[in-house]
């Protein structure tokens, strides 16, 4: 596995107890974490705790990190079998819709419409309400294959199974979130019962 | 093609399909409104997740992060400094015991043989042993102190442990039967 030499030296400082070089591993790969944290607990203190407690843990068995890995898939293996061991312990597994914290809004929605601002969080808590509908360990692989883009080798290695696991754990994710959209249209549809005419 | 296949067929298309595929999906959802709503519910699913931006953490997050690593260290430090004191406090307090019981047990064999020399220098040996003992004690409670400047949860357990080590003693040394052998 080739490594930039920078992030290689960092790993092996860091290995070393060098604090420094840790906190250059934090800030470049903090974006990452923090982003599969939330994903996975759908909500922002939760997801902080998470990628707070994973960086932590990933400091204190950076002996036991091989190089031969991508340090990348090391750190979101960490992290997801953190979030997933943290949801399991939950006793609903429901993601709360939370409010979308100041700091992680797009800075181009600043200048959007109200209108925009407005459709891109109805979206957001639809997506987090779909991610909800997902056991910890489909949630996890939905998460690092659309945002991470990972090919499902990788994400495998990740989630520590197969990668006909990972083909069939998105598979059975897609079904079951495409099978709450069709329920969820039909409670609509049940709701207003002339909208879809009008709109047909 | 029915519309269990065709919708597996449907939610298993990751990387699009072939031109055949493609032909067959068209010709299946034409005809069955079920179909068609499940695949506009797939593509529904794959925008939502395409266009989701990536969450950005708080600006001071890597500083959260290191005061969190120094809570752990300064923790981890603390749980080593309290092993190490109550090893030695058990330590202390066994090797005590020991030397005082071994003391009187002693002078009672002694009592009993009537070599009331040897007893004799056998409990000053003793008393020394008891006095080392005791002067441990001291470094021990004079360490307890430098780390309680810097360490309060140390402090107290160390407190505690000493604490019940004198209390220990003191029962000890009240009981009949332990009075009854000093010589």
């Amino acid at each position: 596995m080739e490594h930039e030499p920078q992030e290689l030296a960092w790993i092996t400082r860091a290995k070393a107890g060098d604090r420094e070089a840790f906190d250059c591993i934090v800030r470049k790969y903090q974006t990452a974490v923090y982003n599969l944290a939330y994903r996975m607990t759908g909500n922002q203190m939760e997801a902080e705790d998470a990628a707070q407690e994973s960086f932590v843990r990933a400091y204190t068995r950076l002996n036991t990190y091989d190089t031969e890995r991508k340090f990348s898939s090391w750190l979101l293996s960490i992290v997801s079998h953190y979030c997933i061991d943290q949801l399991r312990r939950r006793k609903y597994t429901w993601l709360p819709l939370d409010e979308l914290p100041p700091g992680d809004h797009p800075a181009a929605e600043v200048s959007q419409q109200p209108e925009a601002v407005a459709l891109r969080r109805e979206k957001e808590a639809e997506l987090q309400q779909l991610l909800g509908e997902l056991s910890p360990d489909y949630r996890a692989v939905v998460v690092l294959y659309y945002w991470y883009d990972l090919p499902c080798r990788e994400i495998a290695e990740v989630t520590n199974t197969t990668e006909n696991a990972v083909k069939s754990r998105l598979f059975r994710a897609r079904q079951t979130m495409a099978e709450a959209v069709l329920a969820k249209n039909k409670e609509a549809s049940r709701a207003n019962p002339g909208l879809l005419e009008a709109i047909g | 093609m029915d519309c269990e296949e065709m919708r597996r067929m449907l939610a298993e298309e990751m990387e699009g399909w072939t031109e055949r595929q493609q032909q067959e999906v068209d010709l299946h959802v034409r005809l069955c409104p079920d179909c068609r709503a499940y695949m506009d519910a797939l593509r529904r699913i794959d925008g939502l997740l395409a266009e989701a931006p990536l969450i950005c953490p708080p600006a001071d997050f890597a500083e959260r992060v290191a005061v969190r690593l120094d809570g752990r260290e300064s923790r981890s430090r603390t749980w080593l400094g309290v092993a190490t004191l109550s090893a030695v406090a058990i330590g202390g307090v066994a090797a005590l015991l020991y030397i005082m019981g071994n003391g009187a047990a002693n002078a009672w064999q002694n009592v009993n043989t009537s070599l009331l020399c040897n007893m004799g220098v056998r409990f000053l040996w003793h008393t020394v042993s008891l006095l080392d003992s005791a002067l441990r004690m001291a470094y021990m409670l004079l360490r307890s102190l430098s780390l309680a400047i810097r360490q309060p949860q140390a402090a107290a357990v160390a407190a505690v442990v000493f604490m019940m080590t004198l209390l220990w003693t003191k029962a000890v040394m009240r009981l009949p039967a332990y009075q009854s052998r000093l010589p």
